[in-house]
């Protein structure tokens, strides 16, 4: 394992993304991220930019208004980069599958981790963290290999 | 006259210095991250932390977006990056003539207009806003700061680091004569380096990083390196120019490497508790609405700089010092 793997995996910078969720994940984000749990000591820090990040939180079932929006934020986000999808809205449509307003995270971004729950609790948002960072790492061993060529 | 061995031995020490200095000020952001985490009562983040964060920062993708100034995009990380590196050299005592308050000074300052210049490169409202934020704290603490400066001067006559390490080892440390300035000296530090009661240029929450908003990859790495530097030279600059020892002089040091290596010991020393006590204030304290810190700066630590300047200078008319 490199620098450049080993860098990727023990630094995370977040951008937390609210996609039309109805802020119950939100808080379990916050929870997460908070001194019980502590996902510092592995790295991840809450950035204020989608330019900074590496992993695109996003929470909500996505509906149509937010749908370019979240395109777009995506597409700010350097390579490499992972999107989590945090709550039941987010992996599947939850309860609004069947809503004329709701796109649905799928179709608009490609999702790397889902972390189903309503909301989920902070420790598997914890783990679907640690997993990301696994992806991510694989990502970026993926772009040097491709950069040697 | 100067032989080149000595002219070779200072050029390695200079590299040195900035090799040192450039290791040494992530690991300083470390341990204010480190602080912040206990006060939160958190177990915070393992220490090579800093330097893992600024190795994938090199490894990212790097955007240019559309609506920023190309040239100024580029050129402002890169020349921040160039003045924050040659910055240790300045600061400690190696080139005799570089060694000088004044251009260290520029230096610091260059630093910071940089930054403000590189918010405004990237063209993004949120990131004009932090540039306005960053001049005005610019503004802020210049004033109180250059006042310390021409405090030290009327004190000792100089602005030669290698005189002022001299003067304080034969008329003892500077903070004796100028607490309040040491005082307003440390005030200053967490505005320059953008730590918390202060951070209004790069508010996180209110303007999404402000100035640094659409830097990503190298640039971003550049400019916080440069940030990250800037914060530990200042606190460098504080062990030098106001805490030295009396057996500390620049003849001694000289010839004596084992006195030299103390001397470094001890600076390295006092800026880590400086360091510590910058981390305490930026883990204790919330970010002060942007009208209400020029207040403070220009009242008070304007008034406490000045206050011992006018003190100085009675004493320098009475022939005391």
């Amino acid at each position: 394992m490199g620098l450049r793997e080993r860098s990727f995996r023990r630094s995370l910078w977040i951008y937390h993304f609210n996609a039309s969720s109805c802020n119950a994940c939100e808080i379990e984000i916050l929870a997460a991220i908070s001194p019980r749990y502590d996902p510092e000591r592995l790295g991840v820090k809450l950035v204020g930019s989608p330019r900074h990040a590496d992993i695109l939180l996003v929470a909500g079932a996505c509906n149509r208004f937010v749908a370019p929006i979240l395109r777009k934020v995506y597409e700010q986000i350097p390579e490499p980069k992972i999107v989590v999808a945090v709550g039941t809205c987010a992996c599947g449509k939850g309860v609004w599958h069947d809503s004329y307003a709701i796109v649905g995270l799928d179709e608009v971004i490609p999702v790397d981790v889902y972390i189903p729950g309503c909301p989920p609790r902070p420790y598997l948002i914890a783990a679907g963290l640690a997993q990301a960072a696994k992806l991510l790492e694989d990502k970026a061993a993926k772009v040097g290999r491709l950069e040697k060529r | 006259m100067t032989s080149p061995l000595l002219v070779l031995a200072k050029i390695g020490a200079a590299i040195l210095a900035v090799i040192f200095v450039g290791l040494m000020c992530p690991y300083a952001n470390w341990l204010r991250r480190k602080i912040r985490a206990k006060v939160h009562g958190r177990v915070g983040p393992p220490w090579w932390q800093e330097y893992a964060d600024l190795v994938k920062l090199l490894y990212k993708e790097d955007i240019m977006p559309a609506t920023a100034s190309r040239g100024f995009f580029t050129l402002m990380p890169a020349l921040s990056f160039a003045t924050a590196i040659s910055l240790p050299i300045l600061v400690f005592p190696i080139f005799y003539s570089l060694s000088d308050l004044i251009l260290i000074a520029y230096g610091l300052l260059m630093v910071s207009v940089l930054l403000v210049l590189a918010g405004y490169a990237s063209n993004n409202p949120y990131s004009i806003v932090g540039s306005r934020r960053a001049l005005l704290s610019v503004l802020m603490y210049e004033l109180p700061f250059v006042i310390v400066l021409i405090s030290i001067f009327i004190l000792t006559g100089t602005t030669n680091i290698f005189k002022i390490i001299t003067w304080q080892a034969n008329n003892g440390p500077i903070i004796m004569y100028l607490p309040l300035g040491a005082a307003a000296f440390i005030m200053c530090i967490p505005i320059k380096a953008i730590l918390n009661p202060f951070s209004i240029a790069t508010a996180e929450t209110e303007l999404m990083e402000g100035v640094l908003l659409e830097y990503s990859g190298k640039r971003l790495a550049l400019l916080e390196f440069a940030h990250k530097m800037e914060f530990y030279i200042l606190a460098l600059l504080f062990a030098i120019i106001f805490t030295n020892l009396p057996w500390f002089t620049m003849s001694a040091m000289a010839s004596n490497l084992s006195l030299a290596c103390g001397w470094i010991i001890w600076i390295i020393f006092v800026a880590f508790i400086v360091v510590i006590v910058s981390s305490f204030t930026d883990a204790l304290t919330a970010r002060l609405q942007p009208y209400k810190a020029p207040k403070l700066y220009w009242i008070i630590a304007t008034v406490l700089a000045a206050v011992n300047l006018i003190i100085i200078c009675m004493l320098r008319l009475a022939g005391i010092v």
